[in-house]
This record gives C-alpha cells, structure tokens and sequence, in this order.
C-alpha cells in the first residue's frame, strides 16, 4: 500500500513538472506579427523614446499605426524588411538596425546630411607616404614639433605597450594633433585604452544607465564612468582632437572623455553621437535587431545620443580644398602652434 | 546518430575482504548520448530555439555512515554542448552542472526501496548567440539547496531507477533587465546581479531514469542505459531563461566488488 502512495507520489509531482515550464514570447511567425513584435521589441528595449519624443517629437504609438497599416496580405518577406526598417529609421539612431538575408537596415542621417569635413586625400598631403604605423595609428611629426596621428577605427584593442611606443616616437613633439574623424567606434574599451594615455589622475568622465524594466522610463541610477591613468606613457602636452560627423559610437564615447581633460581641445565639427550601448535581440523569423539599451551621458549626466559639440568649430572650406589643404587640420597646426608658444594660453589650458 | 559508449569495467578488484570496509564501497558510471534542447534567454532573444547536443553524466555512489545512522552519498557531474536554432537565428550553449546529495532509505518492500535527501547543486555554462553583436553570450551561474527523491526497482540483476532533484532555494546570476556585461565586468557594478531563487523564480528540476541489466555469463558488466531530463529555469529582473534538455546516453557502470569472510564474489549493488 505504501509503495503505491509514494509511486502516486513520484508521478504526480513528475507530471505537473512541465506545467512550471518557461516560455519565451508567444508569436507566430507571420508579417503582422514580426511587425508587432519589433515594436514591441523597441517599446520595451529600446532607450531613447524618452529622449527623441523630447528631442524630435518621436510619437512611438503614431509609427505604429502609419507603417503597420502599409502591411496587407500581398505584403512579401522583402517588402516587410524595408517595412520595418523604415520604422527603425523614424529612431534617428545609427545603433538601431534589423539584418535578414535581406541586408542591414541603415539610418545614416546622423552623418550623410552633412558636410564629410573628412577626406584621405587631403589627410595624405600631411601624413605623407611614409608614417609611422602602430597598433592601427598612423602617425608622423609634421614639423613646428607638432605630431599628428589619425586613429580611424576602436574595432580592435589597443595595447599600452604600442600607444607608450608611439607617445616616445614622437615625445620631442610639443602638441599632439589626434584626429578621429570618420572613426565609426567599435570597442568602448579601446577608446577608454587610449584615452587613459592622455591623464595623469583618476577623473569622473560620465555615467551609464540600463533599462530595469518595459515602461519607457524604468532605467537604473546612474553608475559613474571613471578614466584612470594608462600603463606607460602619459601625454600631457597640449592635444587638438579633431572631429567630424562621422565620429560615432565608441568615438563618440573616446571624445566624451578626452573633453573632461584639460589640456585637450575638441577641433572640427559636431560628432555623429550614438551614446547608446546597444544590445541584440531577435524576431519569431529570426531576424536580428539590433537597439540601443544604455545610455551613456557626460560628466554632467547630459546625453551625447546626437553629438558633441566641438571647443572650436571649424570646417573644410572649398577655397582650401581645391587648394589641397585640410581647413582643419591647418587650423590644428595654427592653435597647437599658439598653445605651444604662448604661455598665457598654456596657463589657461592648465 | 551513433550512441557512442565507453566501457569502464573495472576488473574486479581483489583485497583482504576484513579490510575492506562497506562505507567506502561505490560505484560509479560514466554515460554518454544525445540530446533535445530548447534554449530561451530574453536577454539574447525573446523566442525559444530548439535543436540538440551531445551529453556526458558521471555518477559516483556508495554507503556512507554517521555514527549509527547509515546513509548513501551520490556526487553527478554532467556536462551538455549543444546547438539551438530559430529560422536564422542561432546559438551554442555549454553547460556544466556538479551536485551533491545524501539520501536515507525510508522505505522498502524488498522489491522496491525508496530514498529521500537533499543535493546541493552548482550549475555553469553560457550561451552564445554569433548574431548579437554587443550581447553575444548570456553567462548562467546558479547553485542551490534541492530535495530529492529516488525509487529503486530490483529485478534479477536489473536495477531501474527514477530520481527527481527539486531546488528549492539559491542564488543565481543575472544582469539587470537591459544591463549590458561591459556595466558589468569593465566597469565594475555588481549590485543586483546575485538573486535569491526559489520556485516561485527559478522553478527547475531535473529528472534521472535510469536502467541497469548485468551483462555476460559471469554477469560481471553492467549496462546502463539513462534519461535524464534537465531544466534550468528562472525568471529574474524581466529576463526569462530556460534550457530544457532530454538526454538519451548509454555507458558501462563501475563496480567495487565486495569480498566478505568465505562467500564466493558477487557484485556488490550499491542500490541495495
């Protein structure tokens, strides 16, 4: 009698097992419901609908209805790809696309609607033929002890070994020209490798924020972002960072630390933002979506989504360029020149 | 697929029987097989995956004793490397779980023993999704306190076994809603990523079947044969996971032969 008590016992609790199951996310896979889960997917995820219903009146439950009512029942796969990337695109967000076997979905605007102010022919006629290369940096002295080194891409790691090489390469120089311009981002740890090359104390640089929960609002206290001195060489001399549209992402975040340092000055135009650290989720096709899901704001809690502002804002003009001169790169010289010369603005910058 | 299995017979291993004493008896076995799985983690992706994997179990048992009261002690490792799928979403998931548990039989008619106790368990792996750029991996770390329970059926030389493992509180990682790991681990916040679990959070379980038969004229090799159905689940910060496997493997069981005054060999059956 026993034995059939606990056997009842054993096969009750194993068959209500699966009843505790887990489930994900209940759609099935048809247009409609891809549609309806990307914008779900954003409404709950993504960071910023707060920011651009301020910044631009973004109406997230508007979209819905405008690009939902463009799929019917003729709607193919390839029509509901350009379907919802033009909902992403309304985001303004270059962190923000879908990929299929369709392509990447793309809002460029944060860099094609304006000027390149960027162009490697023109950075040729400084950089020369024969620079220096290391660790992805392309450097040379320009002359006036004036060095000038081009960082173009945070994809891969710096070493500390590699940036302390370079700063001795050219440690007889007096100011560094450091130009980032069209440097897209990649890594936030390379950008944070090379800037902790350009201070000598522990400074507070900014903060990150993550989502805590669906509502547009729910995010965490603000969690401090430190830059501590790198190992080797430290750069304390005058430095001009020069910027364009086209920094973006982890070059966005490389200027928002390097502006906190007192002997850097910001040249150029505006950056292209994206301060948004993003995250990846997926659709019940399987197509990846990728959102920005931290916000990551400056020293004084300000977003840096759409850009920072340059300390000087200086253009390529086109008197310059048929000239084959690079406006900003000149400019750079002629303020590195100043800084290095004139001990009154040397004082200030310290 | 080919079930592959490895033969861990042990020869018998002679010894003065005086010196052998019953509460360091044990056996072991090691299985090897396939198996199901449905992965979901929100973080990575909000939709199930299905697809399967290869599994390993090694199991340890043997008496043990405290004073006068007799008990069995069970250590299983398994290990699970497998490859989910959604359309053309992917990902790849390892996980490793090691536990600990006593058990006292509480009841047996002879035919049938049953067993209760408690396990500790350590369960680690992660998942990795190629596809998401900056939040490839999900990292699972969770240990807990489970009940457990095992009934044994004994039939001429043929042992079948069911044991259901039941945590019932713990701890377990997980990253804030939509955290990223470089908040994390680069940057160094650690608030709100250790949970207390509980069913009502993390509702696991993982459910061992296994059947034994001696094999040969000497009877002196044992087969098992076991199923073994895992999951590993919690619902923590907005983030739901779960890796749901079903685990078919076959391997060879390991005996220590217990010698005892002037009785013939016989195999010792740790389940008795």
């Amino acid at each position: 009698m026993k034995n059939r008590i606990y056997i009842y016992i054993i096969a009750v609790i194993t068959a209500l097992l699966p009843c505790s199951c887990i489930e994900g996310d209940k759609f099935e896979n048809t247009n409609e419901n891809n549609f309806d889960a990307l914008w779900t997917l954003i409404d709950q995820r993504y960071c910023f609908l707060g920011y651009a219903e301020e910044q631009f009146g973004l109406d997230w439950n508007k979209m819905y209805h405008k690009y939902r009512s463009k799929i019917t029942e003729e709607t193919d796969e390839r029509q509901l790809f350009s379907i919802c990337g033009e909902l992403l695109g309304e985001l303004r967000d270059g962190h923000v696309n879908l990929t299929s076997v369709y392509g990447t979905t793309y809002n460029w605007d944060w860099k094609l609607q304006y000027p390149a102010n960027f162009s490697d022919s023109l950075q040729r006629n400084y950089l020369g033929t024969r620079f220096m290369l290391n660790n992805g940096i392309r450097y040379t002295i320009l002359g006036d002890s004036i060095a000038y080194a081009y960082v173009g891409t945070f994809e891969k790691g710096f070493a500390s070994g590699n940036l302390t090489a370079m700063l001795f390469d050219v440690s007889s120089c007096k100011a560094l020209i450091l130009d980032i311009r069209n440097n897209g981002g990649g890594m936030l740890t390379a950008a944070e490798t090379l800037a902790s090359h350009f201070t000598n104390e522990k400074i507070k640089a900014g903060y990150i924020q993550h989502k805590t929960g669906k509502a547009h609002d729910a995010f965490s206290s603000p969690k401090e972002i430190y830059l501590s001195p790198g190992e080797g060489a430290i750069w304390m001399r005058p430095v001009i960072l020069l910027t364009n549209r086209g920094v973006f992402s982890a070059a966005n975040h490389f200027v928002m630390l390097m502006r906190e340092l007192p002997h850097v000055v910001v040249m150029g135009d505006k950056t292209g933002g994206g301060s948004g650290m993003p995250l990846s989720n997926t659709l019940p096709n399987g197509w990846n979506v990728r959102f920005s899901a931290c916000p990551i704001l400056d020293a004084e809690g300000n977003h840096t989504e759409f850009g920072i502002e340059p300390d000087i804002k200086v253009s390529i003009t086109s008197e310059d360029w048929n000239k084959g001169r690079d406006t900003i790169i000149e400019e750079a010289i002629k303020l590195a020149k100043a800084l290095t010369n004139n001990k009154e603005e040397q004082k200030l910058l310290q | 697929m080919i079930l592959s299995a490895v033969s861990t017979v042990s020869k018998a291993q002679f010894a003065n029987g005086d010196s052998i004493n019953p509460c360091h008896i044990k056996v072991s076995a090691s299985t090897y097989g396939i198996t199901k799985l449905v992965s979901l983690d929100t973080y990575l992706s909000s939709y199930e995956h299905f697809g399967g994997g290869y599994f390993y179990n090694h199991e340890n048992f043997r008496d043990a004793r405290t004073g006068e009261f007799m008990w069995k002690y069970q250590t299983l490792f398994s290990g699970m490397a497998g490859f989910t799928e959604l359309y053309d979403s992917q990902q790849y998931i390892l996980m490793l779980n090691r536990s600990w548990s006593g058990f006292h039989k509480f009841h047996t008619d002879g035919k049938i023993d049953f067993y209760g106790g408690a396990q500790i368990q350590l369960a680690g792996g992660a998942i990795y999704a190629p596809a998401n750029s900056n939040n490839p991996v999900a990292a699972k770390l969770q240990t807990s306190l489970a009940a457990t329970g095992m009934a044994i059926y004994h039939i001429d030389g043929k042992a079948f076994r069911i044991q259901l493992d039941l945590p019932l509180i713990g701890a377990a990682f997980s990253p804030g809603f939509g955290q990223s790991y470089y908040e994390i681990f680069g940057l160094g916040n650690y608030s709100n990523i250790i949970h207390l679990t509980h069913p009502g959070n993390a509702p696991s379980w993982r459910l061992i079947v296994t059947y034994d038969c001696e094999l040969g004229k000497k009877r002196n090799t044992t087969l098992r044969i076991s199923f073994i159905n895992e999951a590993l689940q919690s619902d923590i910060n907005d983030i739901r996971t779960s890796i749901n496997s079903g685990s078919l493997s076959v391997g060879f069981v390991k005996t220590l032969y217990k010698i005892k005054g002037n009785s013939p060999l016989k195999p010792y059956n740790p389940f008795r």
